[in-house]
Protein backbone atom coordinates (compact mmCIF):
# COMPACT_ATOMS: atom_id res chain seq x y z
CA UNK A 1 0.00 0.00 0.00
CA UNK A 2 1.69 3.57 -1.07
CA UNK A 3 1.80 5.83 2.05
CA UNK A 4 -0.72 8.35 0.48
CA UNK A 5 -3.23 5.61 0.16
CA UNK A 6 -4.88 5.82 3.08
CA UNK A 7 -4.71 10.52 2.96
CA UNK A 8 -6.34 10.49 -0.01
CA UNK A 9 -9.10 7.48 1.74
CA UNK A 10 -9.24 10.02 4.52
CA UNK A 11 -9.46 12.86 2.42
CA UNK A 12 -13.05 11.44 0.68
CA UNK A 13 -14.54 10.33 3.84
CA UNK A 14 -14.23 13.90 5.67
CA UNK A 15 -15.52 15.06 2.05
CA UNK A 16 -18.58 12.83 2.45
CA UNK A 17 -19.23 13.74 5.85
CA UNK A 18 -18.79 17.82 5.00
CA UNK A 19 -21.13 17.47 1.97
CA UNK A 20 -23.90 15.62 4.67
CA UNK A 21 -23.57 18.30 6.79
CA UNK A 22 -23.65 20.94 4.24
CA UNK A 23 -26.06 19.43 1.52
CA UNK A 24 -29.68 18.83 2.94
CA UNK A 25 -30.45 16.83 -0.31
CA UNK A 26 -27.79 13.99 -0.18
CA UNK A 27 -29.06 13.16 4.20
CA UNK A 28 -30.51 10.55 2.90
CA UNK A 29 -28.08 7.87 1.08
CA UNK A 30 -24.63 9.12 2.03
CA UNK A 31 -24.80 7.36 5.20
CA UNK A 32 -25.22 4.38 2.87
CA UNK A 33 -22.03 5.21 0.89
CA UNK A 34 -20.31 5.93 4.22
CA UNK A 35 -21.34 2.40 5.46
CA UNK A 36 -20.25 0.70 2.09
CA UNK A 37 -17.19 2.11 2.13
CA UNK A 38 -16.28 1.43 5.68
CA UNK A 39 -17.17 -2.29 4.69
CA UNK A 40 -14.78 -2.29 1.90
CA UNK A 41 -11.72 -0.50 3.80
CA UNK A 42 -12.24 -2.99 7.08
CA UNK A 43 -11.98 -6.32 4.87
CA UNK A 44 -8.68 -4.30 3.15
CA UNK A 45 -7.80 -3.51 6.60
CA UNK A 46 -8.28 -7.18 8.12
CA UNK A 47 -5.36 -8.03 5.07
CA UNK A 48 -3.14 -4.68 5.64
CA UNK A 49 -2.98 -5.19 9.24
CA UNK A 50 -3.17 -9.12 9.77
CA UNK A 51 -0.56 -9.74 6.68
CA UNK A 52 0.93 -6.96 5.24
CA UNK A 53 1.91 -4.89 7.76
CA UNK A 54 5.49 -6.15 9.28
CA UNK A 55 5.92 -7.48 12.91
CA UNK A 56 6.73 -4.96 15.07
CA UNK A 57 10.48 -4.70 17.11
CA UNK A 58 9.58 -6.21 20.10
CA UNK A 59 6.23 -6.79 20.30
CA UNK A 60 5.97 -9.26 16.88
CA UNK A 61 2.84 -9.80 15.62
CA UNK A 62 1.38 -8.80 18.91
CA UNK A 63 1.43 -5.44 17.64
CA UNK A 64 -0.89 -5.56 15.00
CA UNK A 65 -3.53 -5.38 17.63
CA UNK A 66 -2.96 -1.82 17.79
CA UNK A 67 -4.04 -1.08 14.07
CA UNK A 68 -7.66 -1.39 15.47
CA UNK A 69 -7.15 -0.63 19.59
CA UNK A 70 -5.62 3.11 18.28
CA UNK A 71 -8.22 4.08 15.84
CA UNK A 72 -10.86 2.52 18.70
CA UNK A 73 -9.96 5.67 21.16
CA UNK A 74 -9.50 8.18 18.36
CA UNK A 75 -12.75 7.43 16.95
CA UNK A 76 -13.79 7.97 21.50
CA UNK A 77 -11.84 10.76 22.20
CA UNK A 78 -13.41 12.31 18.88
CA UNK A 79 -17.08 11.58 19.56
CA UNK A 80 -16.65 13.23 23.13
CA UNK A 81 -14.53 16.52 21.42
CA UNK A 82 -18.31 16.63 19.07
CA UNK A 83 -20.12 16.01 21.99
CA UNK A 84 -18.72 18.71 24.40
CA UNK A 85 -18.57 21.18 21.05
CA UNK A 86 -22.81 20.68 20.77
CA UNK A 87 -23.50 20.78 24.58
CA UNK A 88 -21.76 24.19 24.69
CA UNK A 89 -23.70 25.55 21.48
CA UNK A 90 -26.63 23.96 22.96
CA UNK A 91 -25.96 26.13 25.96
CA UNK A 92 -24.93 29.34 23.35
CA UNK A 93 -28.34 28.76 21.97
CA UNK A 94 -30.90 26.47 22.39
CA UNK A 95 -31.10 24.04 19.52
CA UNK A 96 -33.04 20.13 19.71
CA UNK A 97 -30.81 19.25 17.20
CA UNK A 98 -27.29 20.12 18.68
CA UNK A 99 -28.42 18.11 21.68
CA UNK A 100 -29.26 15.25 19.52
CA UNK A 101 -25.92 14.86 18.16
CA UNK A 102 -24.48 15.39 21.78
CA UNK A 103 -26.26 12.49 22.67
CA UNK A 104 -25.96 10.77 19.43
CA UNK A 105 -22.03 10.95 19.71
CA UNK A 106 -21.69 10.06 23.52
CA UNK A 107 -23.00 6.99 23.09
CA UNK A 108 -21.57 6.16 20.19
CA UNK A 109 -17.96 7.53 22.23
CA UNK A 110 -18.89 5.25 25.08
CA UNK A 111 -19.32 2.66 22.01
CA UNK A 112 -15.81 3.21 20.46
CA UNK A 113 -14.03 3.85 24.14
CA UNK A 114 -15.45 0.33 25.46
CA UNK A 115 -14.33 -1.80 22.47
CA UNK A 116 -10.97 0.16 22.65
CA UNK A 117 -10.35 -0.65 26.17
CA UNK A 118 -11.31 -4.31 25.84
CA UNK A 119 -8.88 -4.20 22.91
CA UNK A 120 -6.26 -2.82 24.82
CA UNK A 121 -7.05 -5.41 27.95
CA UNK A 122 -6.28 -8.34 25.20
CA UNK A 123 -3.04 -6.35 23.67
CA UNK A 124 -1.72 -5.81 27.24
CA UNK A 125 -2.16 -10.10 28.60
CA UNK A 126 1.16 -10.71 26.38
CA UNK A 127 2.75 -7.36 26.66
CA UNK A 128 2.51 -6.41 30.20
CA UNK A 129 1.84 -10.20 31.19
CA UNK A 130 -1.68 -8.82 32.77
CA UNK A 131 -4.99 -8.18 31.65
CA UNK A 132 -5.25 -5.05 33.94
CA UNK A 133 -3.09 -2.80 35.39
CA UNK A 134 -3.96 0.36 37.75
CA UNK A 135 -2.46 2.56 35.42
CA UNK A 136 -2.61 6.02 35.19
CA UNK A 137 -3.62 5.73 31.53
CA UNK A 138 -6.08 2.80 32.28
CA UNK A 139 -7.79 4.35 35.16
CA UNK A 140 -7.99 8.05 33.59
CA UNK A 141 -9.74 6.22 30.59
CA UNK A 142 -11.86 4.21 32.80
CA UNK A 143 -12.96 7.17 34.66
CA UNK A 144 -13.85 9.03 31.55
CA UNK A 145 -15.71 6.10 30.08
CA UNK A 146 -17.87 6.01 33.18
CA UNK A 147 -18.69 10.01 33.24
CA UNK A 148 -20.24 9.85 29.76
CA UNK A 149 -21.94 6.42 30.88
CA UNK A 150 -23.18 8.78 33.90
CA UNK A 151 -24.21 11.83 31.36
CA UNK A 152 -26.18 9.33 29.47
CA UNK A 153 -27.68 8.35 32.33
CA UNK A 154 -28.52 11.84 33.57
CA UNK A 155 -30.64 11.62 30.00
CA UNK A 156 -32.84 9.19 30.90
CA UNK A 157 -33.42 10.51 34.43
CA UNK A 158 -35.54 13.14 33.48
CA UNK A 159 -38.25 13.17 31.27
CA UNK A 160 -38.91 17.70 30.69
CA UNK A 161 -36.68 17.83 27.36
CA UNK A 162 -35.53 21.11 28.25
CA UNK A 163 -34.21 20.52 31.60
CA UNK A 164 -32.33 17.23 30.33
CA UNK A 165 -30.59 19.07 27.59
CA UNK A 166 -29.54 21.85 29.90
CA UNK A 167 -27.89 19.05 32.51
CA UNK A 168 -26.75 17.05 30.39
CA UNK A 169 -24.87 19.77 27.95
CA UNK A 170 -23.39 20.67 31.63
CA UNK A 171 -22.67 17.29 32.52
CA UNK A 172 -20.87 17.17 29.01
CA UNK A 173 -18.47 19.88 29.65
CA UNK A 174 -17.65 18.55 33.30
CA UNK A 175 -16.82 14.97 31.73
CA UNK A 176 -15.07 16.57 28.72
CA UNK A 177 -12.10 17.61 31.49
CA UNK A 178 -11.39 13.77 31.88
CA UNK A 179 -9.78 13.67 28.24
CA UNK A 180 -6.67 15.63 28.08
CA UNK A 181 -6.11 13.96 31.40
CA UNK A 182 -6.23 10.79 29.48
CA UNK A 183 -4.53 12.11 26.58
CA UNK A 184 -1.67 13.52 29.00
CA UNK A 185 -1.66 11.09 31.83
CA UNK A 186 1.22 8.91 30.08
CA UNK A 187 3.34 12.08 30.52
CA UNK A 188 2.45 13.50 33.78
CA UNK A 189 2.93 10.24 35.70
CA UNK A 190 5.11 7.27 35.25
CA UNK A 191 2.61 4.91 33.64
CA UNK A 192 3.06 1.75 32.23
CA UNK A 193 1.56 2.62 28.85
CA UNK A 194 3.62 3.64 26.50
CA UNK A 195 3.37 7.79 25.01
CA UNK A 196 2.11 8.68 21.94
CA UNK A 197 3.76 7.50 18.57
CA UNK A 198 4.88 10.13 15.64
CA UNK A 199 5.05 9.06 12.41
CA UNK A 200 8.70 9.86 12.56
CA UNK A 201 9.56 7.11 14.82
CA UNK A 202 7.10 4.28 13.60
CA UNK A 203 7.78 2.91 10.35
CA UNK A 204 6.40 3.99 7.20
CA UNK A 205 3.98 0.85 6.54
CA UNK A 206 3.14 0.59 10.34
CA UNK A 207 1.69 4.50 9.81
CA UNK A 208 -0.15 3.75 6.70
CA UNK A 209 -2.09 0.68 8.20
CA UNK A 210 -3.09 2.30 11.22
CA UNK A 211 -4.13 5.89 9.20
CA UNK A 212 -6.03 3.22 7.08
CA UNK A 213 -7.45 1.85 10.16
CA UNK A 214 -8.42 5.35 11.73
CA UNK A 215 -10.28 6.40 8.29
CA UNK A 216 -11.83 3.03 8.29
CA UNK A 217 -13.42 3.56 11.50
CA UNK A 218 -14.55 7.06 11.07
CA UNK A 219 -16.57 5.77 8.40
CA UNK A 220 -18.58 3.56 10.81
CA UNK A 221 -18.14 6.80 13.41
CA UNK A 222 -20.01 8.72 11.27
CA UNK A 223 -22.38 6.31 10.02
CA UNK A 224 -22.90 5.64 13.99
CA UNK A 225 -23.87 9.12 14.87
CA UNK A 226 -26.49 9.51 11.40
CA UNK A 227 -28.72 6.50 12.71
CA UNK A 228 -28.22 7.40 16.66
CA UNK A 229 -29.05 11.10 15.11
CA UNK A 230 -32.00 10.27 13.85
CA UNK A 231 -33.13 7.76 16.96
CA UNK A 232 -32.61 10.84 19.23
CA UNK A 233 -34.87 13.50 16.88
CA UNK A 234 -37.65 11.28 16.68
CA UNK A 235 -37.22 10.53 20.36
CA UNK A 236 -37.65 14.56 20.87
CA UNK A 237 -40.69 14.78 18.43
CA UNK A 238 -42.07 12.57 20.49
CA UNK A 239 -41.46 14.05 23.57
CA UNK A 240 -41.82 17.22 22.31
CA UNK A 241 -45.19 17.39 20.32
CA UNK A 242 -47.98 18.08 22.45
CA UNK A 243 -50.47 15.53 22.48
CA UNK A 244 -53.62 15.66 20.15
CA UNK A 245 -56.94 17.30 21.74
CA UNK A 246 -59.45 14.77 21.90
CA UNK A 247 -63.16 15.67 21.61
CA UNK A 248 -65.68 14.25 24.32
CA UNK A 249 -67.40 11.90 23.59
CA UNK A 250 -71.36 12.38 23.22
CA UNK A 251 -73.36 9.77 24.58
CA UNK A 252 -76.75 8.92 23.97
CA UNK B 1 22.62 34.17 72.37
CA UNK B 2 25.21 32.79 74.26
CA UNK B 3 23.36 29.61 74.97
CA UNK B 4 22.03 29.13 71.48
CA UNK B 5 25.84 29.29 70.02
CA UNK B 6 26.60 26.71 72.67
CA UNK B 7 23.77 23.99 71.79
CA UNK B 8 25.03 24.67 67.81
CA UNK B 9 28.07 23.68 68.75
CA UNK B 10 27.08 20.74 70.85
CA UNK B 11 24.83 19.75 68.20
CA UNK B 12 27.14 20.26 65.41
CA UNK B 13 29.64 18.06 67.31
CA UNK B 14 27.67 14.76 67.76
CA UNK B 15 26.18 14.94 64.40
CA UNK B 16 30.01 15.14 63.46
CA UNK B 17 30.21 11.63 64.72
CA UNK B 18 27.83 10.27 61.68
CA UNK B 19 29.50 8.90 58.92
CA UNK B 20 28.53 8.32 55.57
CA UNK B 21 28.42 4.86 54.78
CA UNK B 22 29.69 3.48 51.65
CA UNK B 23 27.86 2.77 48.55
CA UNK B 24 27.95 -1.53 48.54
CA UNK B 25 27.81 -2.18 45.21
CA UNK B 26 25.04 -3.52 43.64
CA UNK B 27 24.81 -7.74 43.60
CA UNK B 28 25.64 -9.59 40.35
CA UNK B 29 22.38 -11.06 39.00
CA UNK B 30 22.15 -12.62 35.99
CA UNK B 31 18.70 -12.96 33.86
CA UNK B 32 17.87 -16.24 33.52
CA UNK B 33 18.96 -17.64 30.36
CA UNK B 34 15.23 -18.08 28.68
CA UNK B 35 12.07 -16.53 30.48
CA UNK B 36 8.91 -18.49 30.38
CA UNK B 37 5.73 -17.65 31.03
CA UNK B 38 4.35 -19.08 34.44
CA UNK B 39 1.61 -20.76 32.89
CA UNK B 40 3.79 -21.48 29.90
CA UNK B 41 1.35 -19.78 26.97
CA UNK B 42 4.18 -18.04 25.84
CA UNK B 43 7.99 -18.18 25.62
CA UNK B 44 9.65 -15.25 25.47
CA UNK B 45 13.43 -14.88 25.04
CA UNK B 46 15.93 -12.05 23.74
CA UNK B 47 12.74 -9.53 25.12
CA UNK B 48 10.67 -10.16 21.67
CA UNK B 49 7.15 -11.66 22.04
CA UNK B 50 6.90 -14.68 20.54
CA UNK B 51 3.49 -16.08 18.86
CA UNK B 52 0.44 -14.82 20.53
CA UNK B 53 -1.90 -15.03 17.01
CA UNK B 54 -4.85 -16.01 19.63
CA UNK B 55 -4.67 -12.48 21.23
CA UNK B 56 -5.04 -11.03 17.62
CA UNK B 57 -7.13 -12.60 16.51
CA UNK B 58 -9.54 -11.92 19.52
CA UNK B 59 -8.88 -8.13 19.35
CA UNK B 60 -9.92 -8.18 16.08
CA UNK B 61 -12.89 -10.28 16.70
CA UNK B 62 -14.34 -8.06 19.27
CA UNK B 63 -13.87 -4.75 16.73
CA UNK B 64 -16.06 -6.74 13.49
CA UNK B 65 -18.53 -8.17 16.72
CA UNK B 66 -18.62 -5.07 18.22
CA UNK B 67 -19.47 -3.07 15.22
CA UNK B 68 -22.27 -5.82 13.94
CA UNK B 69 -23.50 -5.67 17.85
CA UNK B 70 -24.07 -2.04 17.45
CA UNK B 71 -25.16 -1.66 14.11
CA UNK B 72 -27.88 -4.28 14.94
CA UNK B 73 -28.53 -2.56 18.28
CA UNK B 74 -29.36 1.10 16.08
CA UNK B 75 -31.29 -1.20 13.54
CA UNK B 76 -33.90 -2.79 16.10
CA UNK B 77 -34.24 0.76 17.35
CA UNK B 78 -34.77 2.52 14.42
CA UNK B 79 -37.87 4.86 14.54
CA UNK B 80 -39.48 2.84 12.02
CA UNK B 81 -39.24 -0.41 13.63
CA UNK B 82 -41.39 1.36 16.41
CA UNK B 83 -43.99 3.23 14.10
Amino acid sequence: MPSWAPLVMLAVVVAMIVTHVAVPAVRGWMWKVSAGLGVVMLVALLYFGLFWAPPEAFMSDVGRILYVHVPHVWMCLLAFTLNVGCAVAYLMKKSWRTDAIAEASAEVGVYFGACGVLMGSIWARPTWGVWWDWDPRLISTTVMLLAYVGYLALRSFTDDPERRATWSAASAILSYVSLPIVWFSVRWWNSLHQVQSSPSTVDKPMTAVLRWGATTFLCFLFVFIVKRYELARARQSGALELPPVQAPQVTA
Amino acid sequence: MKWFAAVLILSTASLADIVVPEPTPAPDVQPPPEMKHPEGIEKVPMGVIQGGWGYVYASYGVGIAGLLMYAASLFLRRPEAKS
